[in-house]
């Protein structure tokens, strides 16, 4: 934070503390919403742009209450999950630009949970919104959700369940922490790191900030403590938690006109029939299709062959022309041309939506085990 | 291998070496939008866009897109 920034914020700060108890204004905050959760539509209206309502738009009217006196939601931003990944710069700064016209002492986003798409989206908002208008921004998801990582530090991410099951109780969490951050002076904690509550104690993912304090032992003999429960495998904390995902070696470039290429969807793209057994969400299985059978000629393909199993995105656009999950037949052309050394006959097919990181990493193996197997060199991998 | 998809921060999360923007969450590939042939030439990009992606080195940094890069 610049030092304009950081005086500007204490003005702010101390303006509206004395206007509040002058005249007992509400704390005023702004809530960010998908299509869906917004009451607007589901899948089919993932690709509308912001809607702006004033007041709390369906579990903005719980976490309203939840927040209690003094806290106001004072307006509802909408947008389709499809609409903001289209591009999440511009979409972020867009809703930006909504968001500030509320005057917001607090932006919340959500809570996504496990869905990949409005998790990106809040957490994107809640980084622009943090940078720019200096306010805090509180989101929650699930711990899978890939906005997790890339966003933990940028916001405050509560962890919440996978499914709105338990809405009430993660929004019960978000609405603690949010009181937390805006009855305590918010520059006071942001110039000292003081009276932010923990992660640990308020249940969300820890920002990787690293902050200096004393405690009554050396490292020394926390180190030693903590093998020492290890070796007797009782339960310890670790200090640093390891990152997830492990390096991979990246594979050196290969020249495609003499290469074996495949292609790979976990696009969900299946019979119609679902004779692969894809679950829709948190599937767990794979399969592989002869593509002369499975993707005849133009002249006698039909759309009623296919089907999509994914409850990820709207597969319409994908069942119309199959070429826009899997350019299988310009990888023909490409290969009758010669730009293509062979295509494998093979094509993979998985259902990525939502599946736990070490069942991905397990078909991930055993797909590159037949790719190996059958010599290929190069893999096209398309996902939704 | 490369990736074509139109959500790249979870690829470049993950470490996948070379990542190529897809056009949209329902049509990777094309764009259902266009006139048939202006979609089968875009189509023709993408797959064009990730042969010289295999061809060239890795770098898990880096989003490309049909033009260029991000």
């Amino acid at each position: 934070m610049t030092t304009p920034a950081v005086l500007s914020y204490l003005l702010r700060s101390i303006n509206y503390r004395f206007a509040r108890e002058a005249k007992q204004l509400n704390y005023r905050v702004v809530h960010y919403l998908n299509q869906f959760f917004g009451q607007v539509g589901g899948e089919d209206k993932a690709d509308i742009p912001f809607v702006i309502k004033e007041g709390p738009i369906g579990p903005g009217v719980l976490l309203s209450q939840l927040l209690g006196d003094g806290i106001e939601v004072v307006g509802t931003i909408i947008c389709g999950d499809n609409y903001f990944s289209n591009n999440p710069e511009e979409s972020s700064l867009e809703a930006l630009g909504h968001i500030e016209k509320f005057s917001p002492d607090l932006f919340i986003a959500g809570p996504a949970f496990e869905a990949g798409r409005y998790g990106v989206s809040c957490g994107a908002v809640c980084k622009r919104v943090s940078e720019r208008l200096n306010i805090p921004a509180i989101t929650g998801m699930y711990h899978e959700n890939p906005g997790v990582d890339i966003y933990r530090s940028d916001a405050f991410i509560v962890e919440t369940g996978n499914s709105a099951g338990k809405m009430k109780d993660d929004l019960a969490k978000i609405a603690r922490l949010s009181k937390s951050l805006l009855y305590k002076e918010w520059a006071d904690k942001f110039l000292t790191g003081d009276g932010v509550g923990s992660p640990e104690e308020y249940g969300y993912f820890s920002r990787g900030i690293v902050k200096n304090e004393y405690v009554s032992k050396t490292v020394a003999t926390r180190m030693v403590d903590m093998l020492l429960h290890k070796l007797k495998g009782e339960e310890f904390n670790t200090e640093l938690t390891l990152p997830k995902f492990e390096s991979i070696e990246l594979p050196a470039p290969i020249n495609p006109k003499n290469s074996t290429i495949a292609v790979v969807s976990d696009g969900g793209l299946c019979r119609k029939g679902n004779d692969a057994g894809f679950s829709g969400r948190g599937n767990k299985v794979w399969t592989y299709y002869h593509i002369d059978e499975f993707f005849k000629d133009l002249g006698s393909r039909s759309n009623d062959d296919y089907q999509v199993v994914h409850t990820g995105y709207f597969s319409v656009n994908v069942i119309d022309n199959i070429n826009r999950l899997v350019p299988i037949d310009v990888m023909r052309e490409y290969e009758s041309e010669g730009y293509i050394g062979n295509l494998l006959p093979i094509f993979i097919s998985t259902s990525g939506n939502a599946t736990v990181a070490k069942e991905c990493q397990r078909m991930g193996q055993e797909m590159a085990e037949m790719l190996r197997i059958n010599n290929v060199d190069g893999v096209i991998l398309t996902s939704t | 291998m490369v990736q074509i998809t139109p959500v790249p921060t979870v690829a470049r999360m993950v470490g996948v070496g070379r990542i190529l923007r897809g056009k949209s969450v329902t049509s990777p590939c094309g764009d259902p939008t266009l006139p048939v042939e202006a979609e089968n030439m875009l189509i023709h990009k993408y797959v064009k866009r990730a042969l010289e992606l295999l061809a060239s080195p890795a770098d898990s940094e880096i989003i490309y897109t049909i033009e260029g890069r991000e």
